[in-house]
Order: structure tokens, then C-alpha cells, then sequence
């Protein structure tokens, strides 16, 4: 009966109702279309940085005037239990045939069995006389598979187009391999990279190459990505909620909205009130009278809200961000929900409260 | 049935002190059909309101029933409300959101909540329709397809809900013509030759008619 009052009670200032639904309903979108918007942005930036998750990379230490690795230097990191990949990287210019254009990029010299650990997307097999282009060289220089490219007056078929994985390649380089490298830049090694499969161990990793490299002094700095991962994956965690935080506000106004409604209507309804005192009804009966109404506001709005939100969701992480809705963007749509009908109840406890503790007989000589 | 002794009342209005009962002694017996009877501002609201258990007095004690309900908490006079009192007004005062029969479970949902079944509800709802004289071809209109007889009526059907014994009436002819409201006084009869203690208030000389006692009340004063 609660239920049935409640519903035709909204129903007598149906467009009242409304306007109060679609303050919910707004509000939960927001909050929830904006958390996945949040969860697909961090998917869809930390996917890019999940390839390197596996690496730690050693650096010399500029700082105390070691430029680069000698091969000896590679060989003592080789009795750790992973894979070490010593990386050479020269800037230089580099010409496009055919197109009379020259280009300043980053060489790099990788064995060519060494290429598959770097997660580059890269299928082919590089040989001493190809080369592998970044997809961003290739874009902006207008190169394709195939094309030509001139170094130090050598010509090289480009054999493949790879996508840079920020951390270790940067995105504007081409790679040869090593053997090449060394023919144009000689011995000498920029970094190396160490491929640990299991990722459980590469603070174990770290902490070994440190041993071995900086026993006298800090020859080298050793950093890796899980560390940096995590941070980008906080700061992501932030932005949603931050995000999130925008849409709460939205959310508070609907509540106000809801609040409005209510009182409104205890005050419209305050003989009614009256009269159902005098018949019996207890603070509690009112106070379940009003809250019944909010919670047909809160629940038929968030649930709209909730469908239209991944609707609005699904769009966005789909066309902006080329991602996908994960279940962790769900957990968003219910949080909206949560939140949602939370506020509908909470807007609506003082009116009920006022309702309830209406006096009587000033409520039954109400007009 | 009902008894108050001593019972006064005032109240402010625009800073002045209204002293809307002085000394008010009442007895009225089980089964007696009461009119109190005097001029507006007489104090007979506020004595409804006090026996009604809508309102406390300042001085005085109040027995509903035997029960001392000066002393009890919202709560407990609720509950008086609820099982010893029917409440019928001037205005009938129907929840218009309702219909007829659902006017009438109501008291019932406030008192059994979800103890008593919808149809153990609606039967009792159908029989006090019945009792208040009402055709149950109405019981699903909504008060504002009735005519005021018809609306006084399933008011009068509310109040008789929970079988309270004492049934309270604020001028419950006062919105009708005179026809209809002495169909209303005998239907009130009825009810009381079937064992309810009527009081009403009222104007309506007619009333005297029915009543078994005719109280005056002026300035707050029982005038015999």
C-alpha cells in the first residue's frame, strides 16, 4: 500500500516527478559515463606500457661520466637469470628515396635475435640489409614496407613498421641490426635491457645488476617498469576519481532537486498528513510514505541513468579511446546506481523527518 | 469510558494567551451518545483534540478507556489512536490518492503493517463499508467521484476500521445539507445502539436529537 501511495503520489504532479527523475538520471550518468571513461583511459594507457612491464633497463651514469657500455660490461650481467639485450642508439640523418627528403632519427642496433623480447610487434625477421622504421617515422615521412631508406650512403629495404614501446625505443627511430650498427658507429652500447619473464622477480633482477655494476662507485642507473606502471596506474586511479568526483557533483544537484520535490510536497500535503496521524499512523508510517517516494525516484533513475551511462560509455571508450567497456568499468555503472539511489534517500530524510514530526492539529487545520 | 478532571489548556495566538479550557470535568460513559455544543472559540476543538489524543493538556488528567494518556509518549498515544478511537471530520478528509476501500484499509496497514493478508484487509474494509451504509459498487471510486454523503460515509467507514470503541466527530454534518447530515446522525445512532461511545462536536441543533447528553461548552467552561 506504501508502494501503491508512493507511486500515485508521484504520479498526481507527474511532470514534477519527471524533472526531478531526470536530475537522478543525469546525475548517474555523469558519475558513471565518466567513471568509464576514467577506467577506459587508464586501460587504454596503461596497455600501452604493459609490453614493458617485463624490462628492466640499465642506463650508464652520465652523472659520474660513464657514457656508455663496453661488452664487458654485458658479459658480467649475463649470469643473471634473464635475458640481457644490449641496445646501441645513434641520432643521425637518414634519407627517404624517392622522395628527396631527410629525416633526423634515432639509430638503434639490436641483435636481430634479441628483437623478438622487445615486444615491437615486429614479425619479420631483420637481416644486415633491412631495417626496421617506427610507425610514427613511417606517418610522418610517408614511408611504407618496401620503400627505401639511405644510411651513410647504403640503401636499406624497409622490412618492417613497428610500434614503439615508448620505454626502451623511442618513437621516432628506426633499428638495424647490430652488426650493421657497428659497421657505421662501432662498439659501444647505449643501454642494456633485461628481459625477465617472470615480472615477480625483476626487483631481484635490479637489485643483483645494482651488485654487480655499482660496487665501487654508481656506474650505472637501473630502473624498471613496474615501478613506473604502478604510479601511472595511481595517478590513472586519481583521474577517474577525480572524473568521478565531477559527476558527484551533478549527482548533488539532482539531490537537491529530490529534496526540493519532497518538501514541497510535505508542505502541499500536510493535512494529508494530518489526517493520517489522526487515523493512526505512526512517525514511522510517514517517514516510510516518503522514503518509498524517493526510492522509486532514486532506483527508476539510476537504472535509466545506469543504461543510457553505458550506452554514452560504450561510445566513448569505443570511438574515442578505441577500447573496450572492462568489468571494471561496471563496477562505475553500479557505483552511479549506489550513489544514485543514496542521494535520492538521503535529500529526501529531512523532508520525511519533517513530515513526520508534524503537529497534528495544526497539519488537520491546514487548507 | 472517557474521563478528564481538571483538565485545562491554553495556548498563544498573536501573543495573546487563549485559555481554551479551564477546569474542564467530563465523564462519559460506555455506550452514551455525547454532543458538546457552544459558540466557535468555545474550547470544544481543543477538547476533541485532547480526548482524541491529538493534543496534551497542560493540567489535568485524561482517562481513555482507563488508560491515563496525559503521561504516554507520541508513540503510545499512536497506538491510542489507533486501536481505541475512530476520527470523523468536518471535511471527511479522504486520502485522494485512494480509493474508497483503500481509505478504509489504511488504518489496518497502520496497525497490522504486513501481519494481516490484502484479502483479510479488503473483507474488513467491505464490511465496514457495509456497516457505514455505503453500496460496495463505490468501494472503488475515488473520493472525488463521491458526494459528500457518500465521502462522510467512507470516512465513517475509516473510523470503524479498527473497531475502536469511541468514535470522535468533528461537525460531521457541518459540510452537508440537512437531509444528508441526518442520515449521517442516524447513522451514528446506529453505530452507538451497536455499543460505540459517540462524542461530536458540533453547531447543529439536530444533533441534540440523537444525543443521549448535550454538554455546553463556553470560554472554555462546561455549562450545564
Amino acid at each position: 500500500m506504501y508502494l501503491k501511495m508512493a507511486k500515485r503520489n508521484l504520479n498526481r504532479h507527474i511532470l514534477r516527478s519527471i524533472l526531478a527523475l531526470l536530475g537522478i538520471i543525469i546525475g548517474v550518468m555523469a558519475i558513471s559515463s565518466l567513471g568509464i571513461l576514467g577506467g577506459g583511459l587508464k586501460q587504454g594507457i596503461v596497455g600501452n606500457f604493459e609490453g614493458v612491464a617485463n624490462f628492466v633497463v640499465v642506463f650508464p651514469n652520465a652523472e659520474e661520466g660513464y657514457l656508455h657500455f663496453t661488452k664487458k660490461d654485458v658479459d658480467k650481467l649475463k649470469k643473471l637469470n634473464c635475458v640481457v639485450i644490449p641496445v646501441s642508439s645513434k641520432t643521425d640523418v637518414v634519407y627517404i628515396k624517392g622522395k628527396n627528403k631527410k629525416a633526423y632519427t634515432t639509430i638503434y642496433g639490436i641483435k636481430k635475435e634479441d628483437i623478438k623480447y622487445l615486444n615491437l610487434d615486429a614479425k619479420n625477421k631483420l637481416t644486415d640489409t633491412t631495417v626496421y622504421v617506427d610507425s610514427f617515422f613511417a606517418d610522418v615521412h610517408d614511408v611504407d614496407t618496401g620503400d627505401m631508406v639511405v644510411l651513410k650512403n647504403i640503401s636499406f629495404r624497409v622490412e618492417n613498421i613497428y610500434n614503439s614501446s615508448f620505454f626502451v625505443i623511442s618513437q621516432n627511430s628506426i633499428i638495424l641490426s647490430e652488426k650493421t650498427y657497428k659497421r657505421f658507429y662501432g662498439d659501444n652500447y647505449s643501454m642494456i635491457v633485461l628481459y625477465v619473464k617472470n615480472k615477480e622477480d625483476i626487483n631481484k633482477i635490479k637489485n643483483e645488476t645494482e651488485k654487480i655494476m655499482n660496487k665501487k662507485e654508481k656506474t650505472v642507473i637501473v630502473l624498471s617498469m613496474d615501478k613506473i606502471l604502478q604510479s601511472i596506474n595511481d595517478v590513472m586511479d586519481k583521474v577517474s576519481l577525480f572524473l568521478m568526483g565531477i559527476g558527484g557533483i551533478s549527482l548533488l544537484v539532482a539531490g537537491i532537486g529530490i529534496g526540493n520535490v519532497m518538501l514541497m510536497s510535505t508542505i502541499e500535503r500536510t493535512k494529508e498528513i494530518g489526517v493520517m496521524k489522526s487515523i493512526g499512523a505512526s512517525k514511522r508510517d510517514i517517514i516510510t510514505l516518503f522514503l518509498y517516494e524517493a526510492l522509486i525516484l532514486g532506483v527508476v533513475g539510476s537504472v535509466i541513468g545506469a543504461i543510457l551511462s553505458l550506452g554514452v560509455g560504450y561510445l566513448v571508450v569505443h570511438y574515442l579511446l578505441s577500447s573496450s567497456i572492462t568489468m571494471e568499468s561496471l563496477i562505475y555503472v553500479f557505483l552511479g546506481i549506489l550513489f544514485g539511489v543514496g542521494t535520492s534517500i538521503i535529500a529526501s530524510l529531512y523532508p520525511a523527518y519533517k513530515a513526520a514530526n508534524l503537529d497534528p492539529i495544526n497539519a488537520l487545520k491546514n487548507e | 469510558m472517557i474521563e478528564l478532571k481538571d483538565v485545562t489548556k491554553s495556548y498563544k495566538m498573536g501573543g495573546e494567551i487563549i485559555h481554551a479550557l479551564k477546569a474542564v470535568n467530563l465523564k462519559i460513559k460506555e455506550g452514551e451518545f455525547v454532543a458538546i455544543m457552544g459558540p466557535s472559540g468555545s474550547g470544544k476543538s481543543t477538547l476533541l483534540n485532547i480526548i482524541g489524543c491529538l493534543d496534551k493538556p497542560d493540567n489535568g488528567d485524561i482517562y481513555i478507556d482507563k488508560i491515563k494518556t496525559n503521561d504516554l509518549d507520541d508513540e503510545e498515544l499512536t497506538k491510542i489512536r489507533r486501536n481505541k478511537i475512530g476520527f470523523v471530520f468536518q471535511q471527511f478528509n479522504l486520502i485522494p490518492l485512494l480509493t474508497a476501500l483503500e481509505n478504509v484499509e489504511l488504518p489496518l496497514i497502520f496497525k497490522y503493517r504486513n501481519t494481516l493478508s490484502e484479502k483479510e484487509g479488503k473483507e474488513i474494509a467491505l464490511k465496514c463499508l457495509k456497516m457505514a451504509e455505503l453500496d460496495e459498487k463505490f468501494a472503488s471510486h475515488n473520493p472525488n467521484q463521491l458526494s459528500g454523503g457518500q465521502q462522510q460515509r467512507v470516512a465513517i467507514a475509516r473510523a470503524l476500521a479498527n473497531n475502536p470503541p469511541i468514535l470522535l466527530c468533528d461537525e460531521p454534518t457541518g459540510s452537508l445539507d440537512s437531509k444528508t447530515g441526518q442520515k449521517i446522525l442516524e447513522l451514528l445512532k446506529k453505530l452507538n445502539n451497536s455499543g460505540k461511545t459517540v462524542v461530536v462536536v458540533t453547531h447543529d441543533l439536530t444533533v441534540a436529537k440523537y444525543a443521549d447528553r448535550v454538554i455546553h461548552l463556553r470560554d472554555g467552561e462546561i455549562k450545564i
